[in-house]
């Protein structure tokens, strides 16, 4: 890889060599500013995935527990997922301008929403028979079964979908940092751009590409890999 | 006259049409361990369900006097609790006081053999560990009926042997009602006193047998 990048920036100027790049990172960027937009992206990302998270439990409950809800469930999940997110990123900007910290979060919430919708639904349903026999034996009411049994038993499912959402969250949030102005690695990510700055626009790229690497190893695989002992 | 624990008279059920239970009548003494057998889907795990209360039948009468628990053919734990939570759980939602539930789980446990395997994982544990917990989750519930849906699935000779001497123990130490049902006679013959013979589809009870339970529990009870 490495390689193919020396060739490609000795091909087209605008492409930076490894070098110039490195040295952005570490002299004209350095670790503070790289450890601040990280942050911010971080909590933009974390942020959006765990208000989708949360409207995510709470309308399968509500499915669950009601066939009102249920029926609406359906026909929202069949609605978000055809939205684009590019929709959602100008639409939040529009509402809430471009100096503010919303957009980013709730465009991340956006993009993760339909992954982690979508699964919980499809797991609940699929989710082993047995579960719900072993509720109905023991006279539990319908809330105990979805707190005692349903819930948990799709905490495998979750974890696989929040490794896919989080990723999602993660490089959607950095898109809209890049149309707003409120920092974050998208933010700088763009800002080199606009000022020609192509080592700059590698250099951030480069920092996405490795958070997003250590948060997949470091912490979502782990999660994922415990969780699967879950499954039945 | 005995006292009677369960008593079902004519008692139909069909599903979409289908006949399964074709006035199936029969009484069962109180106290007492009896085998229900018969063919594979002719509708004894139904009407143990029936019995348990979470099925409903279509006619009959059906009179279960005292609480029933059903341990399902199938051995069901919830893979992200413990045996000891799972267990403790199924008291939780049948309301069994805590300390009523943890004093019977323990003796329970070390008549089932079980002490050492409380704080175990089900993936943890082997088949018959696993079913025999599902046992144990039947127990703290208090029953005075156990119904037992084909507990000697998947069990070797000798693990059905000790099975079988365990229900006899507990019987005793419980004073239970143990109704258990099996496809296979000879597994029933040793630990019943009485066996109802089901026939096919639709079934019915068509011969009750006398089972060598009685000298069996005896031999169990001095065990």
């Amino acid at each position: 890889m490495a390689v193919s990048w020396v060739f490609l920036s000795r091909a087209y100027p605008a492409v930076p060599p490894p070098q110039d790049v490195v040295k952005a990172l570490y002299s004209d960027i350095g670790p503070r500013m790289i450890a601040h937009a990280i942050a911010v992206t971080l909590v933009n990302s974390l942020t959006g995935y765990t208000i989708a998270l949360t409207a995510a439990i709470a309308l399968i409950a509500g499915a669950y527990l009601n066939r009102h809800v249920d029926s609406f469930v359906h026909a929202l999940n069949t609605f978000i997922q055809s939205v684009s997110v590019l929709v959602w990123a100008i639409v939040f900007v529009m509402i809430f301008g471009i100096t503010s910290r919303k957009p980013p979060v709730l465009v991340a919430a956006a993009a993760s929403f339909p992954v982690l919708l979508s699964n919980l639904y499809s797991s609940v349903r699929a989710l082993d028979d047995r579960f719900r026999l072993l509720a109905r034996l023991l006279g539990a009411t319908k809330l105990e079964e979805l707190y005692y049994f349903i819930l948990p038993g799709t905490i495998p499912y979750l974890a696989g979908a929040s490794r896919a959402a989080i990723g999602i969250a993660l490089r959607i949030s950095v898109v809209a940092e890049a149309f707003g102005a409120s920092g974050g690695v998208g933010y700088w990510l763009m800002y080199s751009y606009n000022y020609g700055w192509s080592a700059g626009v590698f250099a951030w790229a480069a920092v996405l590409v490795l958070l997003m690497i250590l948060v997949d190893i470091l912490v979502l695989q782990q999660v994922e890999r415990m969780v699967e002992k879950w499954k039945m | 006259m005995e006292d009677v624990a369960i008593i079902v008279r004519g008692l139909r059920k069909s599903y979409g049409g289908s006949l399964v239970l074709d006035g199936v009548s029969l009484e069962i003494p109180r106290g007492s361990i009896v085998g229900i057998v018969g063919p594979n889907g002719c509708g004894k795990s139904t009407l143990l369900r029936i019995l348990a209360g979470v099925e409903d039948y279509d006619e009959g009468v059906v009179e279960v006097r005292g609480r029933p628990a059903l341990v399902p053919q199938e051995t069901i734990l919830l893979p992200w609790r413990t045996l000891r939570g799972n267990i403790m759980l199924a008291a939780k939602i049948r309301r069994v006081p805590r300390e009523v539930a943890e004093k019977r789980m323990l003796e329970a446990a070390s008549i089932l053999g079980l002490t050492d395997y409380l704080n175990m994982y089900p993936r943890e544990v082997s088949g018959g560990t696993a079913r025999k917990a599902s046992i144990l989750m039947a127990l703290v519930l208090l029953p005075d009926i156990l119904l037992l849906d084909e507990p000697f699935t998947g069990l070797d000779r000798d693990s059905i042997a000790a099975l079988q001497e365990t229900i006899a123990r507990l019987r005793r130490a419980y004073k239970l009602t143990v109704v258990v049902v099996s496809h296979m006679l000879d597994e029933l013959y040793s630990l019943s006193e009485r066996i109802f013979v089901m026939s096919h589809r639709p079934s019915k009870i068509v011969r009750i047998e006398e089972g060598a339970g009685l000298r069996f529990n005896l031999r169990a009870s001095k065990g």
